[in-house]
């Protein structure tokens, strides 16, 4: 890597780009669902390179670390932003960890005009050959951003873990929005009913699919911790300002002990997730040991965490905070919808168990 | 591997080596339902041990022996010993941080001559801070100093001083001046506890420990020359005291914790690493992220500490998750280790917060959300410092 991207920096121009709060709801669901909130954001972005930010230099991205790319995930989830970035550049970088032979697509997914999806969800795909074609059948339910996927790349189960790309449309593959309380994020349902691929488009099989999916689930853990992170700082920020304003009793409501002893828990515990987050992405980044692990770790506690601080920000703000107009409960509804995004915690706490056990024998 | 690095690197190998070397394989038996008296002569052999080979001052000014560490290696230290489960010097602690920091800053040349090289000596120091009604306000402290030629005449009443019982010199703040803010009437005198008119009682703890003192003074005569800077500026120089620790006090503490997870693992019966109940297993997950958060937030702490920069809140939020976390952790262990917790165990003196008594490790864990600033004054400062919400109203 030539230059490396300094994280303030990148801070500062991600906030001047994001600073609106107006995109904070996606616009009512028109027929099917599938919506762009902010094309021209998007492209945005894309100019800006963020979606290729991590992606070799070789591959036509900017080569930077992990840790750069979360700083933008951090950014993104302030703003409580709707745009498919992290499912874009968690899909992207899989692809490219496949072996990145279509470098055309390579090249359209960094300039925003194609976006990979991986179906990472609840439940599998199945495989089965025939002649040259591969035949792929089976639902994956909850897949965030799948309706607005150019290419889904599919963990399938051919006899042994693989990974497949498919173009949409395509014959056979159904992506079908559902509703969620959350408004701020999509998530589909796709399907699969003996929906026809060549061979040559099942990329990865076997151990190198398993590390490639260990690989992106550490990615998504990272991108929903990071994005904890930055909401609960916005949201906490805008909570503290109302405390401020607030005047009940004749005082601000924020200089009653009671309330500001609970906002001192929450510093602490955003500034603990805060940290062992952003060592999480370092060494992510840096591939050292236990990464997998630190990264689940993260997601788990900066996920209780935004549900704490979101929890207590409608708490706070009291009758208004309660109501539809205000935007409380926007973050409590995204922080809700994170915590259980491929998985329940208390799944993520027994996958986790085994590494954290060994470690503290160690 | 920069320059830094190598030297630290080297640095860190010695140490190792010294503890492998020295830390007595069976202390923690040996200090296991033992009275005083062992536990006094087991300290002050750790303490020459650790004074000879120059572990016990790095924080220490250059010139003394050990002395002249950067902080780097001083966390260094704290982290090897952690590494090999090194006895707690709680004997000498308020000696070589409190006593000796405070001494270097504000001592004149005849104190420090006096007391520095008898603290390496084995000098034992408490703190005479705190009192029945000035815990939290400190600065409300009432024990008076009266001016009577070259002497002090002191009386009051001085309560938690740790090893107080035990010391030859008390760090005592007294009240010099009741006619101005309570902050600038206070006097910071170094007070022999071998004067007449000290009476001095152990605490017992909840926990059955004796680890504190309370002492009452009567008619308690201190020369002038022991004073500490000049009179009503005391408590300036306490703040000296209060922050000798810079950080290593909690850093080897959250080491210390997170290499005793194997023992929550034990006490819930963990076969091969394997937690069979679903909620333990999962609580200790829970418990165990936080206890790497708070790794990860003392290491950022005192990576500024390291580069010379202001902590500010950080010291409150550390310190506050610390001791929430230490509370979850034995509180955790109690309950997994269920009745066999309840029926009465020996336990084992200078060893830490983890020692596998998981009552004793409970009951002791209230140490840390009362003591050095309760998790209440700590919210205070976090609310008010850090996040600027309205100040208190304070008397």
């Amino acid at each position: 890597m030539e230059f490396l991207i300094q994280q303030d920096e990148l801070r500062d121009s991600a906030r001047r780009v994001l600073d609106r709060k107006a995109s904070r709801r996606l616009p009512a669901a028109q027929d099917g669902g599938v919506q762009w909130s902010d094309p021209g954001l998007w492209r945005t972005i894309a100019d800006l390179g963020w979606l290729g930010i991590a992606v070799p230099e070789v591959m036509g991205g900017l080569g930077q670390p992990f840790y750069v790319l979360a700083t933008l995930y951090q950014e993104l989830g302030r703003v409580l932003s709707a745009q498919p970035f992290s499912s874009a550049t968690i899909g992207l970088g899989a692809f490219v960890r496949c072996g990145g032979t279509a470098s055309v697509l390579v090249d359209q997914a960094i300039a925003g005009d194609s976006v990979i999806v991986l179906t990472s969800g609840l439940g599998t795909v199945g495989a089965s050959v025939a002649g040259t074609k591969t035949v792929l059948s089976g639902t994956v339910r909850t897949v965030p951003d799948a309706g607005i996927a150019t290419h889904l790349l599919v963990p399938i189960d051919c006899g042994e873990p693989a990974l497949a790309l498919v173009g949409l449309p395509h014959p056979g593959v159904s992506v079908v929005h559902q509703s969620t309380w959350d408004q701020t994020r999509q998530v589909f349902d796709v399907a699969f009913a003996d929906a026809e691929i060549d061979s040559a488009a099942v990329l990865v099989r076997g151990d190198a699919a398993t590390s490639l999916l260990d690989h992106a689930a550490a990615q998504l853990d990272l991108a929903l911790a990071c994005d904890a992170i930055g909401g609960s700082d916005a949201i906490f920020a805008e909570t503290l300002d109302y405390m401020g304003i607030r005047q009940q009793f004749g005082r601000p409501i924020a200089s009653f002990q009671a309330l500001k002893h609970r906002c001192a828990d929450l510093k602490m515990a955003m500034e603990a997730s805060r940290s062992l987050t952003e060592a999480a992405c370092r060494a992510f980044s840096d591939d050292c040991d236990g990464w997998r692990a630190a990264a689940a770790c993260s997601r788990l506690y900066a996920g209780s965490v935004y549900r704490t601080v979101t929890e207590e920000a409608v708490q706070f703000h009291g009758g208004i905070g309660f109501t539809w107009e205000h935007d409380c409960h926007l973050f409590l509804k995204r922080a809700r919808l994170s915590e259980v995004i491929a998985g329940s915690s208390e799944q993520r706490k027994d996958q986790v168990a085994p590494a954290l056990f060994r470690a503290a024998y160690a | 591997m920069t320059e830094d690095q190598a030297r630290l690197q080297a640095f860190r190998t010695e140490v190792q080596t010294w503890f492998k070397d020295n830390v007595p394989a069976d202390w923690r038996a040996g200090q296991t339902g033992v009275g005083t008296e062992d536990f006094l002569s087991f300290q002050r052999h750790w303490m020459k041990l650790l004074v000879a080979a120059g572990l016990a001052t790095p924080h220490w000014a250059k010139g003394w022996p050990g002395g002249g560490r950067p902080l780097d290696e001083q966390i260094v230290i704290a982290e090897e010993m952690a590494r090999a489960d090194a006895p707690r010097l709680i004997l000498y602690f308020v000696s070589l941080y409190h006593a000796a920091m405070t001494l270097m800053e504000w001592g004149n040349e005849a104190q420090k001559a006096r007391h520095l090289p008898a603290i390496l000596d084995g000098e034992i120091w408490c703190q005479g801070f705190s009192e029945p009604n000035a815990g939290s306000d400190l600065a409300s402290l009432k024990t008076r100093a009266e001016r009577q030629g070259d002497c002090y005449i002191v009386n009051g009443q001085k309560i938690w001083s740790t090893v107080g019982q035990y010391a030859d010199y008390c760090l005592l703040l007294v009240r010099t001046d009741t006619t101005v803010p309570k902050q600038a009437g206070i006097t910071f005198l170094l007070m022999d506890m071998k004067s007449p008119g000290i009476e001095r009682r152990p605490i017992r703890q909840i926990t059955g420990d004796e680890e504190f003192a309370e002492m009452f003074l009567t008619d308690v005569r201190i020369p002038v020359a022991n004073r500490l800077g000049e009179e009503n500026a005391g408590w300036r120089i306490a703040q000296t005291t209060l922050n000798s620790e810079r950080g290593l006090t909690i850093l080897e503490l959250s080491e210390r914790l997170s290499r005793s997870r194997w023992r929550l693992l034990e006490a819930m019966g963990a076969q091969d690493g394997v937690v069979a109940d679903d909620q333990l297993r999962r609580e200790a997950v829970d418990v165990f992220i936080r206890i790497d958060a708070l790794r990860a937030l003392v290491g950022e702490m005192m990576a500024k500490l390291v580069a010379g920069q202001e902590v500010g809140g950080a010291a409150s939020i550390v310190k506050l998750l610390y001791a929430q976390v230490l509370r979850e952790f034995t509180a955790l262990g109690l309950r997994a280790s269920a009745m066999q917790s309840q029926l009465l165990a020996p336990f084992t003196l200078g060893g830490g917060h983890e020692t596998g008594n998981w009552s004793f490790d409970y009951m002791n864990s209230f140490m840390w959300t009362i003591a050095g600033g309760s998790n209440e004054i700590q919210r205070n400062i976090i609310s008010e410092r850090v996040l600027g919400m309205p100040r208190e109203k304070y008397a």
